[in-house]
C-alpha cells in the first residue's frame, strides 16, 4: 500500500510522488489487457493474411471456381483424410495435418462448431483473381492466435490505458527502465522517491508474437509442397514432385519449425514478456516472405535437384542439418536448466554431460552457430539460391545479435571464459 | 531465436560541416567533391540547354548528355563511402538508397532500355535532377567554406516541395513507359529449370520497384520537410524516442 499524493500527467513524463515503503515496483503497475492484445493480435493475423496475397499478379483464376475443389471433399492425404469435406467446418476436432498420429493442437478442441461453413459459396472475401489460400486459413490462424493468446494469463477487467507491460518506469528520464523485481527499499532513493513514466508504445507477448512468426513459414510451405491451386500452372495442382529431395526438404522444414513452435512452448523462458507491437509485422514478413519464396522453387515443378554431387551432396546435408538440430536443441535445453523457473538469475552457460554443449568450450552463443549449420545443411540440400539468401541474412542478424549478447557477458561477468567467440569458433 | 531489444532510431544530420573535430584533409577533399559536382550538373545543364535551344526538340537530347550524366551520377557513389567513413554524418543507408535508386534509373532503365531515351519524362526528371544537384552540392561547398548565402539555404529546403513530386512524377513514368520493351525483349530475367533454382523477372521487378515508390517517397519527402522546419524556420522539434 502506498499513498500517491500528486499525479502529473503531461505528453511524456509522469512524475509520480511515493513514499518509500516495502512495495515492488511491479505492484505499482496494472495488470495486462486481453482484449487489447487480443483484438490487436486478430486484425494482425487477417491484415497480414489479406496483405501476403497480392505476391502474384497474373494467371490468377476467380476464387469462385477455386472455392469448388474444396467444397467438393477432396482428399488431400493418401491416408484419406479429407481437409474440407463439402459444407462443413474446415476444421474438424482432432484433424491431424501431419502424418497420421501427429495432431497440432489437442485433439476435441474445435475451433470453429461443426456444421458452420465458413464459405458459403458465392461469397468471396477477397477481390477476384486475387485468392491464394485455402479459405478459412486465415480464419484458422487468427483463430490459433486468438486461443493461444487467451492462455495467457490475464484478468478480464476494463483496461486501463497504459497497462504493465507499457510502462517504463525510470528513476532518471534518460536512465534505465527500473526491472519488475527491483524493490523500493534497494533502489537508491531517500524518504520520498521520484519515478519518471515513459510510454513503450503497444506491446505484445514473445510467446504471441514467436508463435505467429513461425507457424506461418510451417504452413505456408506445405500449401507450397502439396501445389494448392493458382500458385503453379492448374495442371500441377495437388500433384507431388517425383524428386526425393523435395520430400526430404519438406520434412526438414516442417521439422525445423515444428521444433520451434514446441520450444516456444515448453522449453524457452522470456526474461521479457513483452515487445512493441511493430515488431510482429517485422518479423512475420521477413519468415513469412522468406518462407513462401523458397518453398516457391523447392516445389516448383521445374525444381532441379543437386546436381553438383547428387545423392551424396544430399545424404551430407541432411547428416549437417540433423546434427545441427539436435544441437540447437541441447543447446535451448540447457541455456533453460541455467535458471530455475521464476527466477531471472543469470548466468555463464557451460559445457555439460550433452556433447552437443561442448561448443560453448570455443562459443558463446552456440544456439545461433548450430541453427546457420541446419540452414547451410538445407541449403546443401535443396541447391536453391533463395535459400542460400535466407541463410545469409539470417546469419548477418545472428552475427550481430551474438556479437551483442557476447559483449554483455563479457560486461556483466569478469571471469568470463577468454577462449570464447560470439558465434564462429576463432573467427567471428 | 531470441532477438534483441528495439534498436535505436538513425537520424539524420543535413549539416555535414557540425563535427568540428573534422581533419583539414577531409574538409579539403570535401570541398573540392562538391565543387567539382557542382560544375558536373551545371556542365550538364548548359549541354541540355544549348542542345534545347539549337534543335528546339528534345528528341536526341539524352543521347548527347547520356556519358556526362552517367559519369557524374555513378561519382555520387562516393558520398556513400563519406558517410561510411564518418567524415559526413549522414546514415549510410539513406544515401546509399538515394544513390542506388540514382544509379538503377541511370544504368538500367535509361541506358538499357534504348526506346525510352526520347520520352518526355525523361527529359523531366533530368530537368528536376540537375536543378536539385546544383543546388545541393552548392549548398555543401558554401556550408564547407562557412560563407552560406541565405538564397541557396532558402532554395534547398523549399525547391524540393516542388521538385521531389515531379521527380518522382518523371521517373515512374520512365518506368512504366519501359515496360513493354522489358516484357517484349525479356531482358535481364532469368527462368526455370536451372541448377540455382531461381527466377528472375525484370519486368515483375519494375512494377514491384514502381508500388516501392509509394510508402517510400512520403517518409522522404516528409523527412525533408522536417528538416525544413527545423533549419529554416527554426522550429525545435522533439524527436518521438523509444
Amino acid at each position: 500500500h502506498y499513498t500517491a499524493s500528486t499525479r502529473q500527467a503531461h505528453s511524456k513524463h509522469i512524475l509520480l510522488q511515493l513514499n518509500s515503503l516495502q512495495y515492488t515496483v511491479f505492484q505499482i503497475a496494472k495488470e495486462f489487457t486481453l482484449p487489447v492484445v487480443c483484438v490487436s493480435v486478430f486484425f494482425l493475423c487477417l491484415s497480414l493474411y489479406l496483405s501476403g496475397l497480392s505476391l502474384y499478379l497474373s494467371g490468377l483464376s476467380l476464387y469462385l471456381s477455386g472455392l469448388s475443389l474444396y467444397l467438393s471433399g477432396l482428399s488431400l492425404y493418401p491416408s484419406g483424410l479429407s481437409l474440407y469435406p463439402s459444407g462443413l467446418s474446415l476444421y474438424p476436432p482432432g484433424l491431424s495435418l501431419y502424418p497420421p498420429g501427429l495432431s497440432l493442437y489437442p485433439p476435441g478442441l474445435s475451433l470453429y462448431p461443426p456444421g458452420l461453413s465458413l464459405y458459403p459459396p458465392g461469397l468471396s472475401l477477397y477481390p477476384p483473381g486475387l485468392s491464394l489460400y485455402p479459405p478459412g486459413l486465415s480464419l484458422y490462424l487468427s483463430g490459433l492466435s486468438l486461443y493461444l493468446s487467451g492462455s495467457l494469463p490475464c484478468p478480464s477487467v476494463s483496461d486501463p490505458q497504459w497497462y504493465a507491460a507499457r510502462q517504463s518506469i525510470r528513476l532518471d528520464p534518460k536512465g534505465k527502465s527500473l526491472k519488475d523485481e527491483d524493490v523500493l527499499q534497494h533502489l537508491p532513493v531517500g524518504t520520498t522517491a521520484t519515478f519518471y513514466f515513459r510510454d513503450l508504445g503497444a506491446q505484445i507477448s514473445w510467446v504471441t508474437v514467436f508463435l505467429t512468426e513461425y507457424g506461418g513459414p510451417l504452413l505456408l510451405y506445405l500449401m507450397f509442397y502439396f501445389r494448392a491451386p493458382f500458385i503453379y500452372a492448374p495442371k500441377y495442382d495437388f500433384t507431388t514432385s517425383k524428386h526425393w529431395v523435395v520430400h526430404l526438404a519438406c520434412m526438414c522444414h516442417s521439422f525445423h519449425y515444428l521444433k520451434r513452435l514446441l520450444e516456444t512452448l515448453f522449453v524457452h523462458r522470456f526474461s521479457h514478456g513483452t515487445m512493441p507491437l511493430r515488431n510482429i509485422f517485422k518479423n512475420c514478413t521477413y519468415y513469412w516472405g522468406f518462407a513462401a519464396w523458397m518453398a516457391y522453387y523447392i516445389n516448383h515443378p521445374l525444381y532441379t535437384p543437386p546436381t553438383i554431387y547428387g545423392e551424396q551432396q544430399v545424404r551430407i546435408a541432411l547428416i549437417i542439418f540433423l546434427f545441427c538440430q539436435v544441437g540447437n536443441f541441447s543447446i535451448h535445453i540447457a541455456l533453460r536448466n541455467l535458471r530455475p523457473p521464476g527466477s531471472k538469475t543469470r548466468k555463464i552457460p557451460y559445457p555439460t554431460k550433452n556433447p552437443f554443449t561442448w561448443i560453448f568450450l570455443l562459443v558463446s552463443c552456440p544456439n545461433y552457430t548450430y541453427e546457420l549449420g541446419s540452414w547451410f545443411g538445407f541449403t546443401l540440400m535443396t541447391q536453391c539460391l533463395p535459400v542460400a539468401f535466407f541463410t545469409a541474412v539470417g546469419f548477418i542478424q545472428m552475427t550481430v545479435w551474438a556479437k551483442g549478447k557476447h559483449r554483455s557477458y563479457l560486461k556483466e561477468f569478469r571471469d568470463y571464459p577468454p577462449l570464447r567467440s560470439p558465434i564462429l569458433p576463432f573467427v567471428l | 531465436m531470441a532477438s534483441m531489444e528495439e534498436d535505436g532510431s538513425v537520424e539524420e544530420k543535413d549539416n555535414n560541416n557540425k563535427k568540428r573535430t573534422k581533419s583539414a584533409i577531409a574538409v579539403a577533399w570535401l570541398t573540392f567533391y562538391n565543387i567539382a559536382m557542382t560544375a558536373g550538373w551545371l556542365v550538364l545543364a548548359m549541354a541540355m540547354m544549348r542542345f534545347y535551344l539549337q534543335k528546339a526538340t528534345h528528341k536526341g537530347l539524352y543521347k548527347s548528355i547520356a556519358r556526362t550524366l552517367k559519369f557524374f551520377q555513378t561519382v555520387a557513389l562516393v558520398e556513400v563511402g563519406h558517410c561510411a567513413i564518418g567524415i559526413v554524418r549522414t546514415s549510410v543507408i539513406v544515401t546509399g538508397v538515394q544513390v542506388c535508386s540514382r544509379i538503377f534509373m541511370v544504368w538500367f532503365i535509361t541506358n538499357s532500355i534504348k526506346q525510352i531515351q526520347n520520352e518526355e519524362s525523361v527529359i523531366l526528371f533530368l530537368v528536376v535532377w540537375t536543378l536539385t544537384e546544383i543546388t545541393r552540392y552548392s549548398f555543401y561547398t558554401f556550408n564547407l567554406l562557412n560563407h552560406l548565402p541565405y538564397f541557396i539555404k532558402w532554395a534547398r529546403y523549399n525547391m524540393f516541395i516542388i521538385m521531389y513530386p515531379l521527380g518522382v512524377a518523371g521517373e515512374l513514368l520512365t518506368i512504366y513507359a519501359a515496360l513493354p520493351f522489358v516484357r517484349k525483349t525479356g531482358m535481364l530475367s532469368m527462368r526455370l529449370p536451372n541448377k540455382y533454382n531461381i527466377s528472375f523477372d525484370y519486368y515483375y521487378f519494375l512494377i514491384i520497384v514502381m508500388l516501392s515508390y509509394i510508402p517510400l517517397f512520403p517518409q522522404l519527402f516528409f523527412h525533408m520537410l522536417r528538416q525544413r522546419r527545423k533549419v529554416l524556420l527554426g522550429e525545435i522539434i522533439v524527436e518521438k524516442d523509444e
